[in-house]
């Protein structure tokens, strides 16, 4: 019942749950957000957005420009975009008939073991 | 199957559909595992042709990941009088544990499947017994009921969580934390349900999330939204849906923050083995 983390992703879980059974880790798709620098629009990981970034956001009835400093508590961030990670590991094993049934769809990298108190 | 050969005792009580089991005919067991620890056992008795009855014992040991594993079980010709899969380690559930005994024809290579004696789950209080109990499907009935302790995903990641490979999971509640940062934006949290690609249910918790804030979200079937954004925990209701292997339950959360964090996830499901 080792915690570990995943190097893609690292998101942390325990490879065999309380009830013995084990856990199948697949990491979550990556949020990025549509921003305006440099007079360019790019797509940005959430992560790497800057406040002087300019977005596009709901804010009232009217959709606006402003920059990430300025956005107003009820504003909504428009543009955002969920996509697969890239390096995403999948630990779910393959199933079906063939001799690989308990291969993993996608490994990638060994997750690293973590401390349980960490 | 050949018949019998003619000076071959009949059984003095014939099970249903009696096999004659000879050279070419054997049995094999089929498990598909969720549960650790557990071993099989299966027991045939045979009726010989000289009309001594004699007993088979075969452990197996199923594969913990849902797939298939089989052993394969040879007997001496004669008539198959009866047969039982039992547990014999560990303690499954209903729903962790599926065994499937089947006639086949041939040792190696293409190996032909004749018939399916017994189907079903086991655990260790139920066994399954030719020809008292008939093959079930592992969907059918209730399955085992699972806590599940999901990913605590890393800052700015929304949860997922995947529908183990050869599952099939009936969710009824999910909690997850999320603690917002200082960023001044208002989130608001949606539940998604996709079949690993494409979206088919989508729940807003309809309530906002300000700024520096630790909130509850808490989905479940048959209960209420919860309207009153002070509360620490807010309820939304879960639709009932089954999700095949593959499928996720995950977040979309508006104006996301690039520290705002989710916990792990906690789900209850109801599970089946499904090859």
């Amino acid at each position: 019942m080792a915690r570990l983390q995943c190097p893609a992703c690292d998101g942390i879980y325990r490879d065999v749950l309380a009830d013995g059974t084990r856990y199948f880790h697949t990491c979550p798709p990556i949020v990025s957000a549509r921003v305006q620098r440099l007079g360019a629009w790019h797509v940005v990981p959430l992560a790497d957005v800057q406040p002087t970034d300019v977005i596009r956001v709901q804010r009232g009835r009217a959709v606006v420009e402003t920059t990430v400093l300025l956005m107003q508590p009820d504003d909504q961030r428009l543009d955002d975009r969920t996509a697969p990670r890239p390096n995403a590991r999948n630990e779910n094993v393959k199933g079906g008939p063939g001799p690989d049934a308990s291969a993993q769809i996608a490994p990638g990298a060994d997750p690293i073991v973590v401390p349980d108190s960490g | 199957m050949r018949d019998a050969p003619a000076d071959t005792p009949q059984p003095l009580i014939a099970a249903p559909g009696g096999f004659y089991l000879d050279a070419e005919h054997h049995l094999r067991l089929l498990s598909l595992n969720s549960a650790a620890g557990v071993t099989l056992t299966v027991t045939a008795q045979i009726m010989l042709a000289s009309g001594e009855v004699v007993w088979f014992t075969q452990a197996h040991t199923p594969n913990t990941d849902r797939t298939s594993a089989n052993t394969n079980v040879f007997v001496a010709d004669g008539w198959l009088m009866n047969a039982t899969i039992f547990v014999s380690g560990g303690s499954p559930r209903i729903g962790q544990t599926f065994a499937r005994l089947d006639v086949i024809r041939g040792r190696t290579g293409a190996i032909i499947t004749m018939a399916s004696l017994l189907a079903g789950y086991v655990t260790a209080f139920d066994r399954l017994v030719w020809p008292q109990n008939a093959p079930r499907s592992s969907v059918a009935g209730r399955g085992v009921l699972r806590s599940v302790a999901g990913t605590d995903p890393a800052a700015n990641t929304e949860i997922s969580e995947t529908v183990p490979t050869d599952a099939r999971w009936r969710v009824l509640a999910i909690q997850v934390n999320l603690v917002t940062d200082a960023t001044a934006a208002n989130r608001e949290v949606s539940l998604l349900i996709d079949d690993g690609t494409t979206v088919f249910a989508r729940v807003p918790v309809g309530t906002n999330h300000a700024a520096s804030l630790t909130r509850t979200y808490s989905f479940a079937t048959n209960t209420a939204r919860n309207t009153i954004a002070q509360d620490p925990v807010l309820n939304a209701p879960l639709p009932e849906l089954v999700l095949g292997d593959g499928f996720r339950v995950r977040t979309v959360t508006t104006n996301l923050q690039a520290t705002d964090n989710y916990g792990a996830p906690q789900l209850l499901v109801e599970e089946w083995i499904e090859d």
